[in-house]
């Protein structure tokens, strides 16, 4: 370990050696850092805060390094914070339908736990056995049944967050209501390690019960099958979760399309015996007077199964889009969003119909390799005016650090109006700019 | 024996002031026609007997606005705000002044900015499933105006005739169905707010998801301290296909208790599951016949909702879980009528306490739904160490109780008996894991409980928005977080001279 | 019991506000005298807001002020000694229309109407009521109403007046731009007295029942009285004969007491109580006394305001000694007319009236006496009769009794929304079950022009009859 820097060696003394990891082979966007600190626990993450508020380290707190791509090039990078120490459940009720954990736990053992109490969180996130809680609320990810299950902030109920002077302070509580004081939970979903060290977080739970079952349903046409889903989404016996993929995407999942246009609708049905096969029987039917030929229903372990490749395929370390978009805009633009868009070889979509949101992800054909950064400029640029244009916005999720070092991955995001409250709070929190500096909206 | 507030005439020493307002040099007769000026002579209140209506809301407090202003539009709403933050003078927004927790009291010197002109539904999105409507608009209008296109909006405080959705966002209103919907905060789409020198800040939008910090979200129930609300984008859902409303009548409150566990446990999350108790069954039948059995030791309230064959497989399980817990009749309402009536009860008890006392003292306390049968023992416990009658009506499935502190404020002492009664309540949820306020709000009443729940930090860290927001703390000054003095509520009547055979 | 604190001690004031100030608003009276509001109604309130939204003038005017909460709150400042009754006060109390429709939808249940009266009683002996309502007070609800031969007398000389020329030549001349907006506006609102009046005598008009199976010719004839009332005889008299076929065609001998006076309601409702106790005590008399030995006797009346404050006769006169007992029989007695068919086992029309109509609920009919089903279902009962609910149909229609002389502005942008909503029905005719209604609607029907305004606004009473009439063609 002759690289050993001296932010490592001075993080050695303060926690101690078994606290420090080695750094070759880590990076976030190809940036090398310094240090990475793996607290054993909450007074040893205290005292990092403390001293790097002290010295100006700059601190990147992470959990399994899943969604580590998302965020402006950081232009140095001190010390990455591992939090998987941290997965302790601190308070797991049951009956009350609520727990309590700390950031750095994955969500396949949360899941796995909480089926011991039959409830289930319904957060979501690629590679749950490595995506942390704190990684899925830091970001905010949502997957494939965002529809019906709503995003994270949804169903945070309380939080501990170590703050700039490595004090822990909460927000909420763990009853499954609760206005007192302001809602802090909801700004600390989704800012990307800006304000602090999520190290805590409760959540209202949904009962776990009922069987799963799935729908795919080829369509001749992406827009043919976008607005089926659009009808579908409308009903009482709408499913609980609805994806347009397109062709690139669906020959990753292993799915017949049609054509070279062609697309095809996933359907997620949860629930009750009876009614998921009243949802399943009633979408197909919906989906066949829609246009789509030869659909092919999917049983529990099918459904789950499919689901959960179509939430990990864009974060699949050994098969990454080279570029990876995403797109938020109201529902009924989905379709315009869609057609608007000319995809280049390797591109590929997966629409959300109901919720208003579409991926766009593209792989690098064989052959190019990063040597494109034209093509990727023109479709980030193509993407986002198309995006404003519905009323959307577009952030740069996964792409390239030649490319991501010459563009704001959020531009047009938010408005200037805004982006100045955003400023100040930022401030407010983090008078010292230690927390992932650079890396969110406005660079903050 | 005659009384009035210090607000009669416009002076105001510049203590009451909130502490960074600067009252300038401007004359308050001129600082009124200014506020003419932007709204018309016809909406500005200022003259103090007519300022002796926007004194209260709905809660236990009193406070005079200096004037009230009800703007047309944005435009005079943004305007007002500027004039305010010059003249230094703070402001509060009112909706409809149904609030339980004193948020649309003025400050001292403050005004109030009404919102009754601003009451148009601008836009209905049946493609989005998203209405963009203006703050004053009373939430049951929208809901009934949504009907129409097969939609509904769903959080529905018990006010929600007359609530308004701005004071809806300001508060995080929640409701019976928040149980299975969540509350305001889960519906609310995107805001045009304004801020305390007038600044409009778009906050969300049409889409669900928006990149950045979630304004949007720490906006809603920041209690008007951050901005006022002056255009709203809020979510629809669509009207379910069957509903089920299950009337339980049980012998006691803990067998009723002891229903909500079972339910929750079976892995039912009804769309709605009320509690009324014996009491709160007395006084809604004092007034409205909905149908609750009178001599009921407790009532439950429970709807389900979904497709048909998710309604008829669960009720069969929420019948079996009342019969096993000891309900001694179980009536289901199939009939909109039927549902109607029965919800008419629930809808109405807390102004039907009017016929027990004269004066009530509301808790808003919310606990983990397991505790419910525990804290309702101390509630009867609080209830005879004070020789406080409290009535129960409340959101049991949520576990956000209502004990309600019913008094004769005539009585000598009682009121202070009332409010340590109601402290100790309070305490004790949050001793039990719980917190103060389920969805009322914290405003002034509840202002010095919150080191009960929160660090001086915690709030501390709180206050960083807030001073994102609003820099100078003109907006709704003085609520929320507490400020050392001990609470001291002004109730709602001060009898001059009291003839006690008179009362019923 | 419960000792009152000592005033001084029992008030506080929220540290926010800083001192308490010892003196009031205005230098005016409070109130005074036996007939207040008293203190047990006023603090019912729990000002939890839930009657703003069913208040015609709070939802039109938008303003605290004008709600049935800040009334209140404005009674309570007076009772407290916070405020005198000034003229900007009483304004606030004189905007109400005195519907009751707060009181309808109020959960706890604040018998509104009562403090209205006891409160406009207390601007009438202070002489503090706003300048529009003394005109009207004094020329009409005291001058005319309670007298029957010379309110009968002035409608003769209106008639004369209408049918000849002289009101075209008063109309063009601009005369009537001398007078006060209040008769104005009076002059204005009087319907054409097209139809012959109605009078009370000693004539028992004979039970008819058809002969036919139906259950209500089953039994004996029963004896119930009919009220006149004072303004309705002379402007519908029409309804009023209606009223009597068809009580008579259900089995009832009807009298019409010849004794009897206007109910006295109006007067209640400007808080002129006298007034209203001394007429209230002469329609007791002619109407009890044909009670005697009468099974079933009952006291009906086809106008919702009298019917309202006939059933509260017996509040009215509690403190009078002679009276008291007397007033709650009547009380207990009076039914509205349709309440009454709706009651029997109505014998069914079989004619046919092929119309769409829509109701207008009366608010002393909805609100104060939460009749709203029974006037539908006698509707229902129509052959051909389509009825067609429009948007809030309880929402006053501006009229209120003589609320449209005092506040005319308001009570016009109340009618405006009426008849929008009227007009939203595409109905060929409104039916309501009281005259004030019937002649507001009226008014705003034929000045928008719309469909409706074809027909003569109806009674309930008036389709009925007119079914029965049509079985014979």
């Amino acid at each position: 370990m002759t690289l050993t820097s001296t932010l490592a060696q001075n993080l050695s003394a303060l926690v101690g050696a078994d606290a420090v990891l080695p750094v070759e082979g880590v990076s976030l966007d190809g940036v090398t850092p310094q240090a990475v600190a793996r607290p054993a626990d909450r007074q040893q993450l205290s005292e990092i805060i403390k001293w790097a508020a002290a010295d100006g380290v700059r601190l990147f707190p992470r959990g399994g390094g899943v969604f580590s791509s998302l965020g402006n090039l950081p232009s140095q990078v001190d010390v990455i914070l591992d939090l998987s120490r941290l997965n302790r459940i601190m308070d797991y009720q049951p009956a009350d339908l609520t727990v309590t954990a700390e950031a750095g736990i994955t969500l396949a053992t949360l899941r796995r736990e909480l089926a011991q109490g039959d409830k289930y969180v319904p957060l979501e996130a690629p590679l749950p056995h490595r995506a942390t809680v704190g990684g899925i609320l830091a970001t905010g990810f949502s997957g494939p049944l965002r529809f019906s299950s709503g995003l994270p902030r949804d169903w945070i109920i309380g939080a501990c967050v170590a703050g700039s002077d490595g004090a822990e302070t909460r927000a909420g509580g763990r009853v499954v209501k609760n206005v007192t004081g302001y809602d802090l939970n909801k700004l600390y979903t989704g800012s990307l390690g800006t304000l602090g060290v999520i190290v805590e977080a409760s959540f209202k739970l949904a009962p776990l019960h009922g069987t799963w079952a799935g729908l795919a349903a080829p369509f001749p046409s992406m827009s043919g099958a976008v607005n089926s889903s659009r009808e579908l989404i409308s009903q009482v016996y709408a499913p609980q979760g609805l994806q347009v993929i397109s062709v690139d995407v669906a020959k990753k999942l292993g799915l017949d399309c049609p054509g070279d246009s062609g697309a095809v609708v996933l359907a997620f049905i949860s629930g009750r015996p009876r009614a998921v096969a009243r949802r399943l029987e009633e979408s197909t039917r919906q989906l066949e007077a829609g246009g789509s030929a030869g659909s092919e229903a999917l049983d529990e372990a099918g459904a789950r199964d499919l689901l959960d490749r179509l939430t990990d395929l864009p974060w699949l370390e050994e098969d990454m889009p080279s570029l990876a978009l995403k797109v938020t805009l109201p529902p009924s633009n989905v379709g315009s969003f869609v057609d608007a868009m000319e995809l280049p070889p390797g591109a590929g979509i997966i629409a959300d119909p109901g919720f208003g949101a579409v991926q766009l992800l593209r792989w690098t054909p064989a052959g190019l390799g990063d040597s494109d950064p034209g093509v990727t400029l023109a479709l980030i640029e193509s993407v986002r005016r198309n995006a404003t244009n519905l009323n959307g916005s577009a952030v740069v999720e996964v792409c390239p650090p030649g490319v991501k070092a010459g563009i704001d991955v959020w531009e047009g995001c938010v408005g200037e109006a805004e982006l100045e409250i955003m400023r100040r709070i930022k401030q407010n929190f983090d008078p010292a700019g230690i927390f992932s500096p650079g890396r969110f909206v406005g660079r903050l | 024996m005659l009384y009035h507030r210090p607000t009669g005439s416009l002076k105001v020493s510049s203590e009451q002031i909130s502490p960074q307002g600067k009252w300038s040099a401007v004359q308050p007769a001129q600082f009124v026609e200014s506020l003419k000026e932007i709204v018309g002579a016809d909406y500005v209140i200022f003259h103090p007997e007519d300022l002796l209506v926007y004194e209260y809301d709905g809660s236990v407090d009193r406070s005079m606005p200096r004037a009230v202003v009800l703007p047309a539009n944005e435009d005079e709403a943004s305007r007002t705000l500027a004039l305010a933050y010059r003249e230094g003078v703070p402001v509060a927004g009112r909706g409809s002044g149904t609030g339980l927790s004193g948020g649309a009291l003025a400050a001292p010197g403050g005004i109030q900015i009404s919102f009754t002109r601003m009451n148009r539904i601008l836009q209905v999105d049946t493609e989005n499933r998203t209405a963009t409507i203006e703050p004053g608009v009373i939430n049951l209008d929208l809901d009934t105006h949504v009907r129409k296109f097969g939609m509904r909006y769903a959080p529905d405080p018990s006010s929600q005739k007359a609530c308004s959705l701005g004071g809806n966002i300001a508060e995080n209103a929640g409701g019976p169905h928040c149980l299975a919907y969540g509350t305001t905060t889960n519906h609310v789409l995107g805001m045009r707010v304004a801020l305390e020198d007038g600044t409009m800040l778009n906050l969300g939008a049409e889409a669900r998801e928006i990149p950045g910090y979630d304004l949007r979200g720490v906006f809603v129930g920041s209690e008007g301290t951050f901005g006022i609300a002056t255009r709203i984008t809020v979510r629809l859902l669509p009207l379910p296909e069957t509903v089920k409303t299950f009337l339980g009548v049980f012998p006691d409150i803990d067998s009723a208790c002891s229903a909500v566990s079972a339910v929750i446990g079976h892995g039912i999350v009804p769309a709605a599951l009320e509690m009324i108790d014996a009491l709160s069954i007395r006084a809604v039948q004092n007034v409205t016949d909905a149908g609750y059995p009178e001599d009921a030791g407790a009532v439950l309230l429970i709807e389900l909702e979904g497709l048909w064959e998710e309604v008829d497989e669960v009720s069969r399980e929420v019948e079996s879980a009342l019969w096993e817990t000891g309900a001694s009749d179980v009536r289901v309402a199939e009939e909109d009528s039927e549902r109607e009536r029965l919800w008419l009860g629930r809808k109405t008890a807390f102004g039907a306490f009017g016929t027990i006392a004269p004066n009530y003292y509301l808790v808003d306390g919310v606990v983990p739904r397991t505790r419910l049968t525990q804290v309702l023992r101390k509630v009867s416990e609080v209830s005879e160490k004070y020789g406080i009658t409290i009535a129960n009506v409340f959101h049991a499935g949520d576990g956000n109780l209502h004990p309600c502190m019913l008094f004769d404020e005539r009585e000598p002492g009682v009121k202070d008996r009332a409010m340590a009664g109601a402290a100790e309540l309070m305490e004790y949820c949050v001793e039990m894991g719980g917190s103060l306020s389920g969805e009322h709000g914290i405003g002034l009443e509840k202002k010095e409980f919150m080191p009960l729940v929160y660090t001086e930090q915690d709030m501390d860290t709180m206050k960083l928005v807030r001073d994102a927001f609003a820099p100078a703390n003109r907006l709704n000054p003085g609520k929320i977080f507490p400020d050392g003095e001990p609470y001291e509520p002004s109730l709602q009547r001060t009898p001059a001279q009291a003839d006690p055979g008179m009362y019923v | 019991m419960v000792q009152p604190e000592t005033p001084a001690q029992g008030h506080t004031i929220h540290p926010h506000l800083g001192q308490d100030v010892l003196e009031p608003l205005n230098n005016e009276p409070g109130f005074a005298g036996l007939d207040v509001p008293s203190e047990a109604d006023l603090y019912r309130c729990v000002h939890c807001g839930l009657c703003l939204s069913s208040c015609p003038t709070y939802t039109t005017l938008k303003v605290e002020t004008e709600s049935p909460r800040g009334r209140i709150a404005l009674m309570r400042a007076v009772h407290e000694g916070r405020v005198g009754i000034s003229e900007r006060i009483v304004s606030h109390w004189e905007m109400c229309l005195q519907c009751r429709a707060c009181e309808a939808v109020c959960p706890s249940g604040v018998p509104y109407g009562r403090i209205m009266e006891y409160t406009r009683a207390q601007t009438l002996s202070q002489d503090k009521q706003g300048a529009a309502l003394k005109r009207v007070d004094r020329f009409f609800l005291r001058a005319a109403l309670p007298h029957p031969r010379r309110l009968r007398f002035g409608f003769h000389l209106l008639r004369i007046y209408q049918r000849s020329r002289l009101r075209t030549l008063v109309r063009a001349s601009g005369l009537l731009k001398l007078l006060p907006e209040t008769l104005r506006s009076m002059e204005a609102q009087l319907p054409d007295l097209k139809e012959p009046f109605f009078s009370p005598g000693p004539e028992v008009y004979p039970a008819r029942p058809r002969t036919s199976s139906s259950e209500a010719s089953a039994g004996s004839p029963r004896t119930v009285a009919l009220l006149s009332g004072c303004v309705m005889p002379l402007m519908q008299g029409n309804t009023m004969r209606a009223a009597v076929r068809v009580l008579a065609r259900n089995g009832c001998n009807v009298a019409v007491p010849s004794n009897q006076v206007c109910c006295g309601a109006l007067n209640l409702h400007a808080g002129d109580l006298e007034t209203a106790r001394r007429l209230a005590r002469r329609n007791i008399d002619a109407f009890l006394s044909a009670a005697e030995g009468r099974e079933g006797y009952k006291i009906i009346t086809a106008s919702a305001g009298c019917g309202s404050n006939m059933k509260e006769y017996g509040e009215l006169l509690k403190n009078d000694p002679q009276y008291a007992e007397p007033a709650r029989r009547f009380s207990q007695m009076t039914m509205d007319v349709t309440e009454f068919l709706a009651g029997l086992p109505l014998d069914p029309p079989t004619g046919q009236v092929n119309r769409r109509v829509t109701y207008q609920d009366p608010c002393h009919l909805a609100h104060a006496q939460r009749i709203t089903g029974q006037p539908r279902e006698v509707l229902k009962a129509i052959p051909g009769l389509e009825l067609v609910e429009m948007e809030a149909s309880s929402m006053c229609c501006g009229g209120a009794g003589f609320y449209s002389m005092v506040q005319p502005e308001v009570s016009g942008r109340i009618l405006e929304t009426k008849v929008g909503n009227i007009e939203a029905t595409a109905a060929d005719q409104v039916v309501t079950a009281n005259p004030g209604c019937m002649m507001q609607i009226e008014q705003g029907l034929q000045s928008s022009g719309c469909h409706a305004a074809g027909r003569r606004v109806a009674h309930v009473v008036d389709l009925l009859d007119e079914a029965y009439r049509r079985e014979e063609e």
